[in-house]
């Protein structure tokens, strides 16, 4: 019975542990830290390079996805009908159109590992090829 | 029995190695598949350093159509039922490099105006029906934005063209597909009469974040919309808090129009803590031939049903000393003094699209409210979908 307890236990924990993410960037990027502002300044196109000069290329996962819905609700603190509603106006008022979506890990380092300053976010645990790093979170 | 155990021995062995190499099979398509996609991609985000031609990957293409029908009736307005407008919009944008930018917008409209819109009596002296009367279809197209952009940094953009003017948030959010009323608020109908539409000249913009809070500014020249005489200049500060929860921002201008040298100031607040959220604005043009003219409204709305569905009510007031009615050239000084108050629903099945219903009392205050036996009063009913695309 126990054994079943901690079974059932682990299939509930499970995704949310799934859901943990991390940002990463290519090596070139002299940057090693970011923050939350800064990865909201960088998603909305406020800001459009690194402190190094080098042009941010953010790269977005599939709306619906566990990790974008875990990057907006932690990261970027708005639903995704919100960054829609962004984007609705940017386009209209700036030209602006949102990031690029990716659908799998894979594709997300592949891309981020041909920019310089692409940026974007992954599953941890997820082997990072050896010219993607990981951007530190800080407060 | 040895037989039969080495034949199913053999048969699942060979089963698994197919296995094996079907997945590998799969694992090599897939990989192919993601390489395609990949270089798909990345033609689709990589902007180039010419304008090149026009279908150059840096190019983005959007726009919106909006569409409604209106429904009104009054003790002095005959009762119509009309499709009163249809307007579409195309943005056209290119990413020239990394610090270049040009964006450009027409807005093509097919519409039935409203004429004599505030009922006054007088209007037949200038060729116009006697109380307020939809009519037929116009149909014209309006340049409503095109500038190139130069981006410094975060804290410095310069613009140069023309553009929707930076003045309180609903004026910068001119797309009647974002509206929650489907015309806005009064103040931003009332481009001759209180704050013009479209900064042109210059614009310098930016923002800075200094802690948990952001600050900003823009700095624009305009032309005054009614008897223009000299360049204006306008400028906004803003701040938001709390991840853009609320946002507060005051703005003013100055121009010289043919009668005197003039200012406009005002207010906006936006807060939004889902599920509710409330917008409210303030404008007041201050003059010394005429009494100011000022307009302000209160928003508040709330989502009942996930992101999908918001109700709202609102209270728009609109004091027009210099309110006048006609049209061209020929026009009669006509000061109003008018509420709109109502509500209504917006239902977005999607991000990308916006279905209203909404009620509206224009209730006309003031020693003009009922101007020669003629009651001004109405009651509108708004439909309408909008689509960004």
């Amino acid at each position: 019975m126990k054994t079943l307890i901690l079974i059932l236990s682990l299939c509930i924990a499970f995704p949310v542990f799934a859901q943990k993410i991390i940002v990463v960037t290519n090596v070139m990027n002299s940057t090693t830290m970011i923050t939350r502002d800064q990865i909201q300044d960088y998603f909305f196109k406020r800001n459009r390079l690194w402190p190094d000069g080098k042009p941010v290329r953010f790269f977005d996962r599939q709306d619906n996805s566990q990790e974008r819905i875990y990057f907006l609700k932690s990261l970027i603190k708005k639903t995704a009908r919100q960054v829609d509603q962004f984007w609705i106006g940017q386009k209209f008022n700036t030209g602006d159109s949102a990031p690029i979506q990716v659908s799998t890990d894979t594709m997300t380092l592949n891309l981020v590992s041909r920019f310089p300053g692409g940026i974007s976010y992954v599953n941890e645990g997820v082997t990072l090829p050896k010219n993607v790093k990981v951007l530190e979170v800080a407060e | 029995m040895k037989y039969l155990a080495l034949f199913l021995a053999l048969i699942s062995t060979s089963l698994l190695a197919a296995t094996d190499k079907d997945i590998e099979e799969l694992k090599k398509r897939i990989s192919d598949l993601e390489s395609q996609q990949e270089q798909l991609l990345l033609s689709a985000t990589e902007p180039k350093n010419s304008v090149g031609s026009f279908l150059n990957d840096s190019l983005t293409l959007g726009g919106f159509f909006d569409g409604g029908y209106n429904f009104i009736t009054g003790p002095d307005t005959d009762t119509q039922f009309v499709n009163n407008s249809n307007a579409l919009g195309i943005n056209v944008a290119a990413d020239l490099g990394n610090k270049y930018r040009f964006v450009t917008q027409l807005v093509n409209i097919l519409s039935i105006p409203l004429l004599n819109e505030d009922s006054d009596p007088n209007a037949t002296t200038v060729g116009l029906p006697k109380n307020r009367h939809y009519e037929s279809y116009n149909t014209f197209s309006v340049l409503s934005q095109g500038y190139i952009e130069y981006n410094f940094n975060r804290l410095f953009n310069l613009q140069g063209g023309l553009g929707y003017i930076p003045f309180g948030y609903a004026l910068q959010i001119r797309e009647p597909v974002i509206y929650v009323r489907r015309n806005g608020p009064q103040m931003v109908r009332q481009e001759t009469n209180l704050i013009p539409n479209l900064w042109s000249g210059f614009h310098l913009y930016g923002s800075k974040a200094i802690g948990t809070k952001e600050y900003g500014y823009n700095v624009y020249t305009f032309t005054p919309a009614k008897k223009a005489h000299f360049i204006g200049l306008g400028a906004r500060s803003w701040m938001s808090v709390d991840d853009e929860k609320i946002i507060g921002g005051i703005s003013a201008q100055i121009a010289k129009n043919e009668d005197e040298t003039y200012k406009t100031v005002g207010a906006d607040v936006r807060i939004d803590f889902h599920p509710f959220q409330i917008r409210a604005e303030l404008a007041e043009l201050i003059s010394k031939e005429v009494q100011n003219s000022w307009s302000a409204y209160l928003e508040p709305g709330f989502w009942i049903y996930n992101e999908e569905v918001l109700w709202y009510v609102f209270g728009d007031y609109f004091f027009g000393a210099n309110n006048e009615t006609g049209l061209g050239t020929v026009k009669l000084p006509d000061a109003i003094q008018k509420w709109e108050y109502g509500t209504g629903f917006n239902w977005l099945p999607t991000s990308f699209t916006r279905l209203r219903l909404g009620v509206t009392y224009y209730d006309y205050v003031g020693n003009q409210s009922i101007k020669q036996g003629q009651e001004r009063d109405f009651l509108g009913v708004d439909m309408s979908v909008g689509v960004a695309f």
